[in-house]
């Protein structure tokens, strides 16, 4: 009944983004509705905006698609740029959640909504609850701006899809997309439209990394009901979901995907959609979807081993994540437990409880750094300045001991300015006039409230993330500084300071003892209790934060690309790290340095406490093609995978392409359009890729079997 | 101290499941394609204590995937003594053993030996014992008598068939290896020649008489198992 497009798709959505053109028309229909509607409460003058742009912008159309909804569609190509200019100024004004006006409102995006609401209760039943909470608010103007903002935006929503469904040729995908117009989805193919239509409108609001959450638990009923009663066989669910997926190459952001893991009663949550999901990924072979897989002890080995079967064709996807430590991990956040069980992920693998807390935000929280303070005494010797606290002069740090009380107290400087610089960030703009009311019906309670989802509508308050980088980096140098200075006593700190001002230059006796202390990775405490002691001491520090009396910051290692411009804003480290040169990447190791195989990095990086990682982590392993030949290495990695969850491991992102593969493939791009690679939590086209992106992966350590 | 070259975790491809596999030096064959040189004029010892720390470094692994130690090598047999010592303290601690062997040596103890291993993977290189003698200096009787043994005690065992270009895979050479496969009834695994060990040789100084012998094409391997299948012969998937 739904014949496989799969590959047109795909050749057809290429050969559009090869010829599209255009300006980014948001601010300029935006704008142009604000000019009329300036005498309205400013939530309502911006919903009636939104409303404006739905019913002005040029629709497309795919020859190939089962779904409507272009993101493109907001590019025109508009010949009167001084009048484009001129409404655009309205706009960009405003800015905020609601319409990102490209400077830094926090917590805007990356989110996941509660999809479950529109998916059985459809546009109708949201209307329904506004008009009922409206009723409910009557006497307070400030709610009832509000939810007048959500209904003219949920209107505008359902008036969207019956225009799109009308220009529609193709009979059986128009009248599918009037169905769901107003009314909740009763079919698969219907709910995924329905899904297809709001991801779009995020994406036209300038939301990025948006996540679909929990695919696998939303859509299952519909799935699972549409099979049974024989609406739709295996294969059309599949090429329904290969499509659907396969838009997603249209825009590109990161847009995660979560499968697995238990339901909010505690149950086994993997179904027959599950499998679907992860096989149409599979089958797609594109970046788009970010698919993590929540592992738990619940869920059969066969779900694990068909994830590492989607792993090893060079994908990387997904993502494991062990269900037992992150849901630990935020029950120490003090969430229900049945929310916890719900939890997800948005953009890379930032935990998130889908629409239950307004969108995540973080930033990166560059550890290493303070170890240059530490030496330095408040000094970055990279910009020749004073950036931090004084803490003593390292030449009378006599022992160990010594160096970690100075070091504490600079991160925790360090993490005091950090923790200004969000709040200031996140209160610049005032939340009554910033609204989101497409999010906020998405999300749970902010109706019933009738408050925004950042204005204290959502169940639990917002949280901010500190993204810990460089564990290895850190790990690594403090193990150097104690060997070499303090026990071997084969380098004076005197010399170490010398040596880390020179860059090394002149120093490479001493480089080359720094290199050889212990490393984290080796299953080596001597190394592995500053890793230890780097998650414990730093979620300590965060733990004592409250963002607006309420919120908690989450600690997370997930550094993204991140570790390469982080490592640039570092003096050289105690581990041999020169100045600028990368820091270890997320929650790996560092590059080559553990050299004992699998079984001695993941004794290590089970060392660390990850149940106090809430934010969650990432761990780059990868493994050669032929690790994932044959169902016994399926097993193999099955049980590898297991044993690390078992010890607390948080989670794990496998790559299977090889050092010769990727050597070949930047020489030879053209070779290689098609190579997938992971970075650090998400997926690209290798060849798309930085050169010392390249090369960083290139640097991780593959653990190859004889 | 057994003579042990080298001591690897997470060996993948050394029998069952997640495995660690420890190396013995010396090797009463010289095959021309062997990818482990260095095990030949071996003089590294590592302690039993040692050896041991590494194998239970790696117990939980075994656990979950139905893995354990195999003993390797070189010709692990051939230091009868050491390797018994080895095999003793692995089941002492209840992990599961696995010999790698080309059984091409006096075994002098062969209750001993079956008491303590759990499976056996024995080299079946050639039916011609004409070539075993001068190519790679093996005793064929010798050997059938030490498979002969290992059957008579109801072993579990599993041949290893390399696939090395011009050696032993023209359908004479396969016909007769399937027909002994099939004369024990055990399972075959196969393992196409490969040149990873290479730079072995030029950092030992060696001339490595297969350098430049071309890989077998993936249609050559398949094509080669399947005419073992159509013999009878089953593979063993480790």
């Amino acid at each position: 009944m739904y014949p496989n497009k799969t590959k047109l798709l795909k050749e057809e959505i290429k050969a559009f983004l090869q010829e599209r053109k255009g300006d980014d028309m948001r601010h300029y229909y935006l704008g142009k509705s604000y000019s009329e509607n300036i005498l309205d409460p400013i939530p309502v003058m911006q919903a009636k905006g939104f409303k404006y742009f739905l019913e002005n912008i040029k629709l497309g159309y795919m020859q190939n698609e089962y779904f409507l909804g272009l993101v493109w569609n907001k590019f025109e190509e508009f010949e009167d740029k001084d009048e484009k200019e001129y409404y655009e100024r309205f706009s960009r004004r405003f800015g905020g959640p609601g319409w990102y006006n490209g400077e830094g409102w926090q917590h805007r995006d990356h989110y996941a909504p509660a999809y479950e609401i529109i998916m059985t209760k459809g546009v109708r039943g949201i209307i329904e609850e506004i008009e009922i909470s409206k009723l409910k608010y009557k006497d307070d103007k400030r709610k009832l701006d509000f939810l007048e903002a959500c209904k003219i935006e949920m209107l505008a929503f359902s008036d969207f899809i019956k225009r799109y469904a009308e220009g529609c040729s193709n009979k059986e995908v128009k009248e599918n997309a009037l169905s769901i117009a107003y009314e909740a989805p009763k079919t698969f193919f219907a709910g995924l439209q329905l899904l297809w239509f709001c991801h779009v409108v995020f994406l036209y609001k300038g939301c990025g990394a948006m996540a679909f959450g929990r695919m696998d638990q939303y859509l299952k009923d519909l799935y699972v009901n549409d099979i049974e009663k024989g609406l739709i066989t295996f294969e059309d669910g599949q090429n329904l979901l290969e499509n659907f997926f396969m838009k997603i190459t249209e825009f590109h952001s990161i847009y995660n995907i979560c499968i697995g893991g238990i339901t909010p009663d505690g149950e086994d949550a993997v179904n027959p959609l599950s499998y679907a999901i992860l096989w149409a990924v599979k089958a797609c072979q594109v970046p788009g979807p970010n698919l993590s897989a929540r592992i738990s002890k619940k869920n059969p080995d066969k779900f694990l081993e068909e994830c590492l079967k989607s792993i090893g064709t060079g994908l990387g996807y997904p993502a494991l994540m062990c269900d037992e430590t992150n849901r630990k991990a935020l029950m120490r956040m003090g969430y229900e437990e049945r929310d916890v069980n719900n939890f997800c992920m948005v953009g890379c693998i930032e935990n998130l409880l889908p629409g239950m807390q307004p969108p995540w935000a973080d930033g990166r929280y560059n550890a290493p750094l303070a170890i240059g303070y530490t030496l330095f005494n408040g000094m970055n010797i990279l910009k020749g300045k004073k950036e931090s606290i004084n803490t003593g002069d390292p030449l009378k740090f006599n022992t160990m001991a010594d160096f970690m009380d100075a070091l504490e107290k600079q991160l925790k400087a360090y993490a005091d300015v950090y923790i200004l610089e969000a709040l200031t960030e996140s209160s610049k703009y005032d939340k009554y006039n910033h609204p989101n009311p497409f999010m906020s019906c998405l999300t749970y309670n902010c109706i019933e409230r009738g408050l925004d989802i950042n204005n204290g509508g959502t169940k639990y308050p917002c949280v901010y993330g500190a993204a810990a980088m460089g564990i290895g980096t850190m790990a690594d140098s403090l193990s150097a500084v104690e060997k070499c200075v303090f026990v071997d006593k084969s380098i004076s700190m005197q010399t170490l300071i010398k040596a880390i001002e020179n860059n090394f230059e002149g120093y490479e006796k001493e480089l080359e003892l720094l290199k050889n202390a212990p490393k984290f990775g080796n299953d080596d405490d001597f190394a592995d209790k500053y890793a230890v002691w780097y998650a414990d001491f730093i979620s300590g520090i965060f733990d004592e934060y409250r963002l607006d009396g309420k919120g908690r910051v989450y600690v997370l290692m997930a550094a993204n690309t991140q570790n390469i411009s982080g490592g640039h804003e570092c003096p050289a480290t105690p581990d041999g790290r020169k100045a600028r040169a990368p820091l270890s990447d997320a929650g790996s190791p560092t590059y080559g340095v553990d050299v004992n195989g699998p079984t001695y990095t993941f004794a290590s990086l089970s060392k660390p406490d990850y149940t106090k990682i809430a934010g969650g982590s990432v761990v780059n392993q990868k493994f050669s093609p032929s690790m994932f030949e044959g169902e016994e290495n399926i097993k193999r990695l099955c049980a590898l995978v297991r044993v690390y969850f078992g010890r607390g491991g948080q989670e794990l992102q496998i790559n299977s392409v090889s050092r010769e593969v990727l050597k070949d493939a930047m020489v030879h791009p053209e070779n290689y359009r098609n190579l997938v690679v992971r970075v650090s939590g998400f997926s690209a086209y290798f060849v798309n890729l930085d050169k010392a992106v390249q090369i960083d992966i290139l640097n991780r350590t593959e653990h190859t079997n004889s | 101290m057994p003579n042990v070259f080298n001591i690897q975790n997470f060996s993948t491809g050394d029998g069952r499941g997640i495995r660690t596999t420890v190396f013995m030096g010396g090797c009463n064959l010289h095959c021309p394609w062997c990818h482990n040189p260095e095990c030949f004029n071996n003089k590294e010892q590592v302690s039993l204590e040692d050896i041991m720390k590494k194998v239970l470094h790696d117990k939980d692994f075994y656990e979950a995937s139905g893995g354990g130690v195999t003993i390797s090598g070189g010709e692990p047999l051939l230091r009868f003594k050491e390797f018994i010592e080895i095999a003793e303290k692995v089941k002492e601690k209840g992990i599961n053993l696995t010999v790698d062997t080309a059984l091409t040596v006096k075994i002098p103890d062969f209750d001993k030996l079956t008491s303590l291993v759990d499976t056996f993977l024995v080299d079946l290189k050639t039916a011609d014992s004409e070539k075993l003698k001068y190519v790679i200096g093996g005793n064929f009787e010798t050997y059938i008598a030490n498979v002969k043994e290992l059957k008579k005690r109801n072993a579990e065992v599993i041949f290893r068939i390399p696939l090395i270009p011009d050696f032993n895979t023209d359908e004479k050479d396969i016909r007769e290896i399937a027909k002994i496969i099939n004369e024990f009834g055990f399972p075959a695994s196969f393992h196409p020649f490969h040149r990873m060990g290479s730079s072995k040789y030029t950092k030992l100084g060696l001339n490595y008489l297969y350098k430049d012998v071309p890989l077998l094409k993936n249609g050559e391997v398949k094509a080669i198992k399947e005419l073992y299948f159509s013999l009878g012969v089953k593979e063993a998937e480790v």
